[in-house]
């Protein structure tokens, strides 16, 4: 059986809140919306002692809602019924409402769903971007690494060498350029381009090409070489493979 | 010539802080002006009124407070440049983690830390969608027939022993 003032509740908080209530009822004031804190010490010992001893049998306590019930027991008190709130129907929804309440669930789970869709998505290409040494960061990385170990271009460029992608519009030269192509046995090339700038202030370019191996990764260099980019356009090459 | 192989970095801080400025003025004028609306009393002329006074008074707060991110955001991204002698997504999100960092300093450790993760995961968030650009448009300009792809001609010519290309010569 559930309690009428709260339909979802059990009727064990109404017994709570009813014995609360009677023992505020004997001494009760002539404020009505008298608290707790207002009651005289002894009164407010049989509260609580009353309530404790009703709440080991009801479970955990709950002050504001339990204070609310009071003043409601007290209502009681006057007015033997106490009218359902929802109408009569016990808290139980019309096929209508259900339907209705499982669309909109249905929706806000779809939204949901793709929302976490698109920012694992999201984390997938940064996490295999960055983590992976396939990736176009982990070859640019490679190479980078390749060129600046290079005694021959330490001594063109200067030390210490940065490296750099293409610049965008808004000075930003974090990414490469590249482009991906097809041989005529089906393996995956990907050709690349970034910049070098020594500490002499001469700048270079650097050409790359990365072949893909049986597992579809890249993973050695086709060639690897630097060209200057001032007048002698002298050529560095790191690596050749072909 | 010289123009344009300026480097970008000691400048871009006065850039970004000022589109930073913008994107914060407007984006907090549209919003400011929409709830200025929509508290002001009743009335065609008191809510014009009061979504004129919110624009006014709050939309430069909100575009100062963009600004503020966005300067330090890249002065923390070249310290990085220059430090790192690279450029790779690493800097920025390591930028704006720092920047998150060091906007929460003053409500203690914590709060820093928390406002340090979620600068990176937003700037992480930022560099992916940039990376699945970066991919879409290397997808578009990938080249139909790989006869298109000659080696460069920096390179030597290549030897007969090993050509690349499904066993036909290279003739040079």
């Amino acid at each position: 059986m559930l309690s009428r003032l709260h339909p979802h509740k059990p009727i064990k908080m109404e017994i709570v809140a009813l014995a609360v209530g009677a023992v505020k009822n004997v001494h009760r004031s002539t404020n009505r919306e008298m608290s707790t804190k207002q009651l005289q010490f002894p009164v407010q010992m049989d509260v609580q002692v009353l309530s404790r001893k009703f709440l080991r049998a009801a479970g955990p306590p709950c002050w504001q809602p339990c204070r609310l019930q009071m003043r409601k027991a007290e209502d009681r008190g006057r007015r033997e019924v106490v009218e359902s709130r929802d109408g009569g129907t016990g808290g139980q929804l019309t096929v209508g409402q259900r339907v209705v309440k499982a669309g909109k669930d249905v929706t806000y789970l779809g939204i949901v769903i793709f929302g976490v869709g698109v920012m694992g998505l999201l984390f997938y290409a940064i996490g295999r971007e960055l983590f992976s040494g396939g990736s176009i960061n982990g070859i640019y990385t490679d190479a980078m690494k390749r060129c600046k170990e290079n005694e021959e271009v330490k001594v063109a460029l200067g030390t210490p060498i940065a490296g750099f992608g293409e610049e965008t519009r808004r000075g930003r030269r974090r990414h490469p350029a590249y482009t991906e192509y097809t041989d005529e046995t089906g393996k995956k090339h990907l050709r690349m381009k970034f910049y070098l700038k020594g500490g002499s202030g001469r700048r270079a370019t650097v050409h790359l090409e990365v072949t893909e191996n049986d597992g579809g990764k890249y993973d050695s260099f086709r060639y690897l070489f630097v060209q200057l980019d001032a007048y002698p356009h002298r050529t560095m090459i790191i690596e050749d493979n072909r | 010539m010289e123009e344009y192989a300026r480097e970008p970095c000691p400048y871009r801080i006065v850039d970004d802080c000022g589109g930073a400025f913008t994107m914060g003025a407007i984006g907090g004028g549209v919003f400011q002006s929409i709830k200025g609306f929509r508290n002001a009393p009743a009335g065609w002329r008191h809510r014009a009124l009061g979504s004129l006074t919110a624009v006014k008074m709050r939309a430069p707060i909100t575009g100062g407070n963009f600004a503020i991110w966005g300067g330090l955001f890249s002065t923390f991204d070249c310290g990085m440049v220059y430090l790192r002698k690279k450029e790779d997504p690493w800097n920025s999100i390591a930028s704006g983690a720092v920047t998150g960092g060091v906007l929460a300093a003053r409500s203690g450790w914590a709060a820093m830390a928390g406002s340090a993760v979620i600068g990176g995961v937003l700037l992480a968030l930022i560099e992916g969608v940039g990376i699945l650009i970066t991919r879409m448009s290397a997808e578009q300009f990938k080249p139909i027939s790989p006869t298109e792809m000659e080696d460069p001609s920096q390179l030597p010519p290549k030897p007969q022993q090993s050509p690349p290309f499904g066993g036909q010569p290279a003739y040079q």
